[in-house]
């Protein structure tokens, strides 16, 4: 941890009160703006070690440090406010990212990565929550790519699974989810649930995944309408042997943005339950 | 009258210019993208003064609506707005947000651009059509008899969307391509 000294300035804007009594200054709103990390797709960038250069320049002008590694780079990209961090945990992790041999870097489109959205829902007239979990798929003739619905949490939602396959599924593909529907926080899910028999145009559908074609139905016989989106997931497990989660940490310091909030060393083994049973999804043995 | 519509027309056909250099088939580079995705985002808050501000002439007014729906991919997409001080998040698809803009009541409005955050890359999307996300913070001012009454800072994460359309161009038809805005998501992080 010593080695990472550079960061401790970070520590030190935390405790600042952010926006006093008064109007926050410009310089203020630009400074924190241009460290904040945006999207899941800066974070990426940043994981990677490809940090915009005004982020770099405002880092110089904060800590006098230009020649940031890509190990500190990583550590920026925890939520320092958390206490349940382990830091022999945290820099384990970051010496494997960032391991010479064999490094890891995160990929858009791999697939090994999870989105859960939690939303507010009325299902049959009454007020519940669900959470839904995304997957980026790639279509290999068209080379694009699509957030599609791959599980829900909270299946307990409904009494009986649907027995009968949902037969409006791709027939005419009219809807889809933006391969950026992540950066305007899935606002799009609600316009594909209210074209109710379109739904199961942004699904991984499995004829054997009997959860998402009685969602597919419910939907379709508008029982189950989607009101709004409470909060956002990513799970990865992109780094053998670990598994992290990020979340939004919305605060006016240096500290914000899309962070890592929780991390966990993780087996085969441990990921195949973790999928299962945080994510809902069936896995194989490998 | 023709004052009036004049600078509004103006606004709307400087927006092919944009496209002129880009009509090779290949998708424009990051940095044409974002400047360009920059300059609609401005003329939506251009539309938006206008639209907010009540001594607009209604004509000047719903011709603003029209115009900046048309940045738009469609009328579907739509304006989700949050705020630090309130849990409820509100939805609107975009004439539906423009009107009820236009129902604030202010005599002017000001919307200053404090700093764009993040400009992300492009991705193909299984339509054909290129995505990005833009993040800007904004400040907005409204006032009422030339004291403000209402001022906010909202970070707005914005889709962008490269549509592929055909122009003819000297008897030949180009592949070009136009951007457009598409799903607006935004954060109020500071109200006064």
């Amino acid at each position: 941890m010593a080695k990472l000294k550079f960061l401790l300035p970070f520590l030190a804007f935390l405790v600042l009160p952010a926006f006093f009594l008064s109007q926050p200054s410009d310089d203020w709103i630009k400074e924190n703006f241009v460290v904040e990390v945006h999207t899941v797709d800066d974070f990426i960038d940043r994981f990677n070690g490809d940090v915009n250069q005004r982020v770099l320049d405002k880092w110089y002008q904060l800590f006098q440090k230009r020649d940031i590694t890509r190990k500190e780079i990583i550590y920026s990209l925890f939520n320092l406010r958390s206490t349940e961090w382990s830091e022999s945990e945290v820099e384990a992790f970051i010496d494997q990212a960032v391991d010479n041999q064999c490094p890891s870097f995160l990929e858009f489109e791999t697939g090994n990565w999870y989105a859960t959205v939690n939303c507010d829902v009325l299902f049959q007239g009454q007020p519940c929550t669900a959470s839904l979990v995304l997957q980026i798929r790639q279509d290999a003739a068209t080379g694009g790519s699509e957030w599609v619905i791959v599980s829900m949490l909270n299946p307990e939602i409904f009494a009986d699974l649907c027995p009968d396959r949902f037969p409006y599924t791709n027939v005419r593909r009219k809807a889809f989810l933006s391969p950026m529907s992540h950066g305007t926080n899935f606002s799009a899910l609600k316009r594909v649930f209210d074209e109710k028999v379109n739904l199961s145009d942004c699904m991984d559908f499995n004829p054997n995944n009997s959860l998402l074609n009685t969602l597919a139905w419910e939907v379709y016989l508008g029982d189950f309408q989607l009101q709004h989106i409470n909060s956002i997931e990513y799970h990865f497990f992109q780094v053998p042997n670990w598994i992290f989660v990020i979340r939004q940490t919305a605060r006016e310091d240096f500290n914000t943005g899309w962070l890592i909030s929780e991390l966990y060393p993780a087996t085969e083994t441990d990921v195949r339950n973790y999928k299962e049973e945080c994510l809902n999804l069936a896995t194989t043995p490998q | 009258m023709r004052r009036t519509i004049f600078p509004i027309a103006a606004l709307f056909l400087l927006a092919p210019f944009a496209l002129a250099a880009q009509c090779d088939g290949l998708p424009p580079k990051a940095d044409e993208y974002s400047a360009q995705a920059l300059q609609k985002t401005t003329y939506l808050s251009n539309y938006i003064q206008i639209i907010c501000d009540n001594k607009s002439s209604l004509l000047k007014s719903s011709g603003a609506v029209d115009l900046a729906c048309k940045l738009f991919l469609d009328e579907d997409r739509v304006v989700q707005v949050s705020s630090a001080n309130r849990s409820n998040i509100s939805e609107y698809k975009v004439r539906d947000y423009f009107k009820h803009l236009q129902l604030l009541g202010y005599t002017r409005v000001e919307i200053k651009w404090v700093e764009v955050g993040y400009v992300s890359q492009l991705r193909k999307g299984v339509d054909g059509n290129f995505y990005g996300v833009i993040t800007i913070k904004q400040k907005f001012t409204g006032y009422k008899n030339d004291q403000p009454a209402y001022e906010d800072i909202t970070e707005k994460h914005i889709e962008v969307v490269l549509k592929q359309v055909s122009v003819a161009q000297a008897g030949n038809s180009m592949k070009c391509w136009d951007i457009l805005l598409g799903d607006i998501n935004v954060e109020e992080t500071w109200q006064n």
